[in-house]
């Protein structure tokens, strides 16, 4: 009699749960590539970063370090690189008693632009001796490029340490001139563009370049 | 010589079982794949789109958004940072609504929507004139040129926002997509159809309802199990498109072709559980036969 319920209860309630399991190994060895592709589609999705609160999670560690000596060196395994949208410093640019401080994130999209200046995500950090192109619109947070001379100074603050860099030449080129700069220089240089002429009604062809050179500031060690 | 038959007749009715249990399992993965496409086919009607399309306030979150995109476009421009937030008032937005629903209905069908592009260009350029009319002191400073480029420019944000690329290319794909589907359908019916026949000339009745019982449940729970699970923790809300239109519209769409889902596993379940009174009943018939054949 119990070996019947039991031969029941295995037939009623255990196979099909033993088939549930059975048949999602099957679907699974069958359409793997389709599945694999599925996961990781989801993946992609669900991890996209939310602006806000990538600027929360990395305010923390940018009011931690902000006091690093310069000419000094940082080893790379202690910088946390930022990701799309997250705010890892700022640039200070001072003309006469005004200073101007600009929130500097990573990437270059507009709701970035929105918020300030956006590093241009195909190029390198400061540290890292090759050239770092920043752009920002002309009518907000680099309106201030007008006011620059040659010989001024601009700040770069990250979140790893102090930069300082010596304004070397300003132009006013056609959008897809080449010759504005080089992204596979192998000199530290700080490149700041914004829309040109200034205060102008309407998009332009034109961009405003301001081309500096390192004056001070942590290199970023590779080997540490 | 008995003993020999005994052991011939039990060693066929577990060749008998273990065949029927295999053809089961079979059964139960071809009765899943042929709901999961039954519930597909019927997401993949315009009716069903346009009802998410609604439902999931995607015009109204997409007129927001294409503000933002117009009013980024205002910056470099040198006008305010929240110029259309002004220019585009309340009857604007609702025209705009009412022009993306019809656009993507009758994307949606296949069918053509034209759009009269000079008439929003002509919107733009009465904005911009307005603004230089309220601002004398711009007028020196203002070149037509850039004026008709930032008016191209918020021109095409606006057709991009009536024609979004995501929409046009699966819309576009439906009508193979539901071939696809009605064929597996087709298909799988006259599979399922055949493997009945050969499982009911396998067994007795009361082994066939056991069978049929099994099959379908499990079937259900394959079918359901995952989709009910995504829905009772809330996964989907986890979907990071920030473009907000396009993860509401997602989210609503995937949420209600789950619920086709769990809902398809409870009438295979319940079917199933037809089954299996039907088989309880075969079995106390059976036992009240015995009991009348002991007694006489």
């Amino acid at each position: 009699m119990v070996t019947r319920f039991l031969r029941k209860l295995a037939v009623h309630l255990f196979l099909p749960l033993a088939f549930l399991l059975l048949g999602y190994l099957f679907l699974y060895l069958a359409f793997s590539p389709f599945i694999n592709f599925g996961i990781s589609a989801w993946d992609a999705l669900s991890n996209d970063l939310n602006l806000g609160q990538a600027e929360e999670i990395y305010k923390d560690i940018y009011e931690e370090k902000l006091f690093i000596g310069y000419d000094s060196y940082v080893p790379s395994s202690e910088i946390v690189y930022p990701t799309e949208g997250t705010r890892y410093g700022k640039i200070l640019i001072t003309h006469e008693s005004d200073i101007y401080d600009i929130p500097l994130y990573f990437g270059d999209t507009n709701p970035i632009l929105r918020r300030g200046a956006g590093h241009y995500m195909g190029s390198h950090f400061p540290g890292e001796k090759s050239t770092i192109l920043v752009s920002a619109h002309n009518n907000t947070y680099f309106n201030c490029l007008k006011h620059l001379e040659i010989g001024d100074i601009i700040e770069v603050r990250t979140n790893y340490g102090h930069y300082k860099y010596e304004v070397v030449k300003l132009r006013a080129l056609d959008k897809n001139d080449s010759t504005a700069f080089d992204l596979s220089a192998d000199y530290e240089n700080l490149v700041l563009y914004t829309c040109y002429p200034f205060d102008t009604l309407g998009l332009t062809n034109k961009r405003y370049f301001v081309n500096t050179k390192l004056v001070s500031g942590p290199y970023i060690n590779f080997h540490e | 010589m008995n003993k020999k038959a005994d052991v011939s007749i039990k060693d066929s009715s577990l060749l008998r079982n273990l065949l029927s249990a295999s053809i089961s399992f079979i059964q139960c993965l071809l009765i899943a794949l042929l709901a999961a496409c039954v519930v597909v086919c019927f997401a993949l009607t315009p009716k069903f789109a346009v009802k998410n399309i609604k439902s999931s306030n995607y015009g109204s979150f997409a007129v927001k958004e294409m503000t933002e995109d117009l009013n980024d476009l205002s910056i470099p421009a040198g006008l305010p940072h929240d110029f259309f937030d002004e220019k585009l008032n309340e009857a604007e937005l609702n025209e705009f609504e009412n022009l993306l629903t019809l656009k993507l209905t009758s994307v949606i069908k296949g069918k053509q929507f034209k759009v009269d592009v000079d008439a929003i260009k002509a919107k733009f350029k009465g904005y911009v004139d307005e603004y230089v009319s309220e601002h004398l002191a711009l007028a020196d400073t203002v070149s037509s040129k850039a004026v008709t480029q930032f008016i191209n420019e918020c021109t095409t944000t606006y057709l991009e926002y009536l024609n979004p690329t995501v929409f046009q290319f699966v819309f576009n794909n439906f009508s193979k997509m539901e071939k696809i589907v009605l064929i597996a359908i087709i298909v799988l019916f006259i599979i399922i159809l055949a493997v009945f026949i050969l499982l009911f000339k396998l067994c007795n009745n009361k082994d066939f309802c056991k069978y049929m019982f099994l099959t379908l449940s499990s079937g259900g729970l394959i079918l359901g199990a995952i989709p009910s699970y995504l829905l009772l923790t809330d996964e989907l809300s986890k979907i990071g498109i920030t473009q907000k239109s396009l993860h509401s519209f997602i989210y609503s769409f995937s949420s209600d072709l789950l619920t086709l889902l769990v809902a398809a596993s409870g009438i295979l379940v319940f079917l199933s559980l037809i089954f299996l009174v039907l088989e309880i009943r075969g079995s106390a018939a059976k036992n009240s036969a015995v009991q009348t054949t002991k007694n006489t």
